[in-house]
């Protein structure tokens, strides 16, 4: 599904040059559960920005969908995000005007969806998540478990090929990190492909293989013995 | 989609009450301005353009020199129109209209005396748009002692009984037959009325003298046919029709006459073009300033830019606010052509909200704003659909840079939580804060240097003494008895000294154009001189002063055939020592073609104009003592200098005594000086419609810097609370804060104050006597705009500077 090739990113200042990623060869296959793993500083956000087309490689190959995307511009990479990858973040980032319900409908608003439909989809999404019943509510007014719930509706609404989370469970207690990481196994389990950041070895092991970054380089990778596909 | 989006932007608008507030109020403030201006500016514009011909009409002006003699008039002669129907087949219909006096008017037993009794020709109805209510427009003029009057007088002298038919008697002279009940002339007309008479009434209408100039004359051009090409051949009529005249009063051919410089030109003036664009003498009512209503129009737009502005500074500085929104609506798939049409369509929501909160404000505000600029303004129904249209451009205007700021976000920016426009753009919202400033600080400038201009022309030393006289009007209506009323008025202690004259300062009704010749060292020279009559009590009762000889006497029999000048009529003859030399006059009295007047004295130089005009050549007679023949035996004018004290017994008296000689004729009268200042009625309206500009300015620009400073001060909470517990104290804070805003007021005030001057000068160069400009106009102005931008900043800054500073780090 996803294939890199010497995928490099640097970053440039004035006075500075960094490198966030050096030389990452990375080859995710449909229906895995990838866990990121690595210190503060290697690389691991600016690899999933690079993954979910947020932001172009300075150079290597990528390949999504055995598309080469490394050069998309920005619009094409917006077309391409709306119609395969779903994003969770560490702080949530719904949007606080909206109400729960209008916060997953939005994916589906640019995918232009019909109304009855999007009701439908956004409803049923709402439920499966556990927060139906919370769907007018607005984001301030929910627990940060239910908060992160709705955001894995927002990422799942459009069906997407590929979930990218970074740190989901990084503003949550433990009883409620729990539930969004079985939440994420059960999504795997029924054929989303996943690519998790986590600073938790706990919940890295809910992935069929673990990638540790050092220094934006792959540092090592090994398999969690759980592997489905 | 677009419900999400109005969704969304009503919903930050509630979360961020203050923003919204100041936003909508301020673009609301804006959009009211605008609306009034632009009403006001339509109104002016819109002058005469309810004729159907109103774009073939002309009126044929006349422009002359004599001497160092320049004439400008809106009135031509008798014959010009006749003459023109014939002579030019481009000319397809024309009309003349006079103004005819005050008379007094009798029906049955109810006496007025009348201030808009008009002559016109029968045809008057065929070139204007008169509605008529009863009555033929056909044949309503074509007889003699006929006359057309409107619905309001016809409601005042008849009531509800039928008004066609009646007769009224004018002056106790004449008798006119009501044959028609019209409309009034709205008014966005260059000239009312309330009586028409038809002209062939009186003789003058015959009159085929070339050279005397008293009627307004409307031609009707061709529709297509160009005015300028009939105006290239007025020259060729002058020579026809003029020229023998010139000849036969002056004793120059008229090659003589042009090749010593004189010039007598007829010019056509677009009937539209006169309210606005002629400033001529003898306009019929007091002109427009086309300049300043072109002026008003920019400033409107620019009052209309300051609030746009407050919406771009304003969603500019908020942008941190939404930047994480707009990272997570692009991470969903959302592309920046949509979010530049959100924020876009946010825009252009706000700029809804704020245009119906103007058009209520105007709503309620136009019956005051009428009463304040003294123009009839109306809001009609059909304006609304217009005005919403601008909601569109306004809003793109206003939400366009915020738009394709915000879309620009980088998203994996923004949802770290770093890079928002918040910092980079400052220089744009500091260069804008400056602009808003800056036209603000023009603008107080402008406003205290019309006041002051106004306060040095009605201090300035008018050559006269304004205070403490009376005028009585109208007062040749008592004609005959008018030297036993005088007596009368005199009985009275308080009534100090009397004095009747045909004209009085600030009053052009009863004065002539008349051209007099003298010998000067280059042999005699004609010039145009402003003449009227007055009695021996004049120079005494408007305090005037002699540069030379002396002023009428009683003691001088030979007085009627003296004159007095003034010294700008000295100046113009180029005469040196005018006392004891003779004035030629053409007027004729007694059917003498030159008549030889003595020259026995010169007032020095009095305003009879306003005193921002300048001031003009004048001629003196001595009127009758009653019995007299060829010459005026009363004016119109009885001007009494009261004491003081005794005002109010005084014009008791007078009222008695004009009751005693007018019977039921109601005494008019007015208090000198309060008239006087009527004549400053545009200059004061500029004044009050810049003043509510500079405050409407001002206070939009204050609401974008409370905006601004609310901003900063969020924005700088931790810096405050580092500094605060590295030791600052709270004045420490709020210089800090303060700063910034006191460095973008001195940009403002080094931008504004050439701009104010060189605008400002030019504004006084049409005033004739005009002020020097002050520096402490512009350090005034400097200091009242710093100090409302810094009381503004004060309350956020003081705000941010005594918060606890343990709060404020946690916060960040």
């Amino acid at each position: 599904m996803i294939k890199t090739d010497g995928l490099t990113k640097v970053f440039r200042t004035e006075e500075i040059e960094t490198t966030a990623l050096n030389q990452i060869d990375l080859n995710i296959k449909e229906g895995e559960f990838v866990s990121i793993m690595g210190p503060s500083g290697c690389g691991k956000s600016t690899l999933m920005n690079v993954l979910g087309l947020l932001d172009n490689p300075s150079s290597g190959k990528f390949y999504f969908l055995d598309e080469e995307v490394s050069g998309y511009s920005e619009s094409q990479r917006a077309d391409f995000r709306k119609a395969n990858i779903g994003f969770v973040f560490q702080s949530f980032n719904l949007i606080d005007e909206l109400s729960v319900y209008e916060n997953v409908e939005l994916p589906l608003l640019y995918l232009g969806v019909p109304a009855g439909e999007r009701k439908t989809r956004v409803m049923d999404m709402l439920e499966r998540m556990g927060v139906g019943h919370r769907h007018s509510h607005f984001p301030q007014q929910l627990s940060g478990g239910q908060q992160q719930r709705v955001a894995v509706s927002r990422a799942l609404i459009t069906n997407p090929k590929i979930v990218l989370a970074d740190e989901p469970t990084g503003n949550l207690d433990s009883k409620h990190g729990d539930e969004v990481m079985g939440l994420l196994k059960d999504l795997n389990q029924q054929g989303t492909t996943i690519v998790m950041v986590t600073h938790s070895p706990a919940y890295a092991a809910y992935g069929n293989r673990t990638v540790n970054l050092f220094d934006g380089k792959i540092a090592d990778e090994q398999l969690n013995g759980n592997f489905h596909v | 989609m677009w419900l999400s989006y109005i969704k969304i932007a009503f919903r930050s608008l509630i979360k961020q009450r203050l923003y919204a507030f100041i936003n909508i109020a301020g673009l609301a403030i804006g959009v009211t301005t605008c609306v009034l201006i632009l009403m006001y500016v339509r109104y002016e514009h819109s002058y005469d353009e309810f004729n159907p011909l109103a774009e073939q009409i002309y009126r044929l002006d006349l422009q002359g020199k004599m001497g160092d003699n320049e004439f400008t008039m809106g009135l031509s002669c008798a014959p010009a129109g006749p003459t023109m129907l014939d002579d030019y087949p481009e000319v397809i219909n024309y009309t003349r209209i006079r103004h005819t006096g005050f008379p007094v008017l009798r029906y049955e037993d109810k006496v007025f005396s009348e201030e808009q009794w008009w002559q016109a020709d029968s045809n008057v109805f065929e070139v204007f748009e008169i509605p008529f209510v009863l009555g033929d427009p056909t044949t309503a003029l074509t007889q003699p002692f006929s006359v057309v009057i409107t619905e309001r007088m016809a409601q005042k002298y008849f009531g509800n009984e039928d008004p066609i038919g009646k007769i009224f008697n004018s002056d106790n002279r004449s008798d006119f037959n009501v044959t028609g009940v019209v409309k009034e002339l709205p008014s966005n007309s260059h000239w009312h009325f309330d009586f028409l008479s038809a002209m062939a009434t009186y003789g003058d209408s015959r009159n085929t003298i070339w050279v005397n100039n008293n009627f307004h004359t409307y031609l009707v051009l061709q529709e297509g046919s160009d005015y300028r090409q009939l105006d290239e051949k007025l020259p060729a009529l002058v020579r026809k029709y003029v020229g023998p005249q010139v000849e036969q009063f002056l004793g120059v051919t008229m090659d003589q006459f042009e090749e010593r410089g004189d010039a007598y030109r007829l010019f056509l003036t677009p009937l539209v073009d006169i309210h606005l664009n002629s400033h001529h003498d003898d306009e019929i009512e007091v002109s427009g300033d086309g300049e300043t209503v072109r002026i008003f129009g920019y400033i409107a737009i620019f009052i209309l830019l300051l609030a746009c502005i407050n919406y771009m500074n304003l969603s500019t500085a908020r942008s941190m606010s939404r930047a994480r929104e707009i990272g997570i609506r692009k991470t969903v798939g959302s592309k920046r052509g949509q979010i530049i049409f959100q924020f876009l369509a946010e825009s252009i929501f706000v700029t809804f909200i704020s245009f119906s909160l103007a058009l209520l404000i105007v709503v309620i505000i136009l019956p005051w704003f009428s009463i304040f600029i003294d123009t009839p303004l109306k809001l009609e129904w059909a304006d609304v659909p217009f005005i919403y249209l601008w909601v569109i451009p306004v809003g793109l205007l206003a939400g366009s840079y915020p738009a394709f700021l915000l879309s620009s976000f980088n998203p994996v920016k923004v949802l770290k939580g770093n890079g928002s426009a918040g910092s980079g753009s400052s220089w744009l919202r500091n260069g804008l804060v400056i602009f808003q400033f800056s036209v603000s600080i023009t603008l107080l400038i402008g406003t205290m240097i019309i006041r002051d201009q106004m306060n040095y022309l009605q201090t300035k030393d008018l050559g006269l003494n304004p205070d403490n006289l009376i005028i009585v009007k109208k007062t040749d209506d008592i004609g005959r008895t008018i030297q036993g009323f005088k007596s009368a008025v005199r009985e009275d202690p308080g009534a100090l000294i009397v004095s009747n004259s045909t004209a009085i300062p600030g009053n052009n009704d009863g004065v002539n154009h008349n051209v007099y010749g003298m010998v000067n060292e280059e042999g005699e020279a004609m010039r145009l001189l402003a003449s009227f009559w007055v009695d021996h009590d004049y120079a005494d009762v408007y305090e005037l002063s002699m540069q030379a000889g002396r002023f009428f006497s009683r003691e001088w029999g030979t007085d009627t055939n003296a004159v007095v000048l003034n010294e700008a009529a000295v100046k113009i003859f180029g005469i040196t020592d005018p006392i004891g030399k003779e004035l030629i006059t053409f007027a004729g009295r007694g059917g003498a073609d030159r008549t030889l007047l003595k020259v026995i004295g010169v007032v020095k130089d009095y305003h009879f104009d306003a005193p921002q005009q300048q001031i003009i050549p004048m001629a003196m007679h001595l009127m009758g003592d009653g019995n007299a023949r060829f010459i005026p035996n009363w004016g119109k004018f009885v001007t009494v200098r009261v004491d003081p004290d005794q005002t109010m017994s005084t014009l008791s008296h007078i009222e008695v005594s004009w009751k005693q000689f007018a019977n039921e004729q109601a005494l008019e009268y007015d208090h000198f000086d309060q008239y006087y200042a009527q004549l400053f009625r545009t200059e004061r309206q500029s004044g009050n419609i810049v003043f509510l500009f500079a405050v409407l300015a001002i206070f939009i620009a204050a609401l974008g810097l409370l905006g601004l400073a609310a901003f900063t001060a969020q924005k700088r909470t931790k810096e405050i609370g580092i500094r605060k517990v590295l030791g600052a104290s709270v004045p420490n804070i709020l210089v800090l804060l303060s700063k910034d805003t006191l460095k973008l007021m001195f940009l403002s005030i080094i931008i504004a104050v050439p701009v104010a001057n060189y605008a400002m000068q030019r504004w006084l160069e049409n005033f004739a006597y005009r002020i020097d400009v002050s520096i402490l106009v512009f350090i005034g102005s400097a200091l009242i705009a710093s100090s409302i931008a810094i009381l503004t900043v004060a309350w956020q800054s003081y705000q941010a500077a005594v918060a606890d500073p343990v709060k404020s780090l946690r916060y960040e």
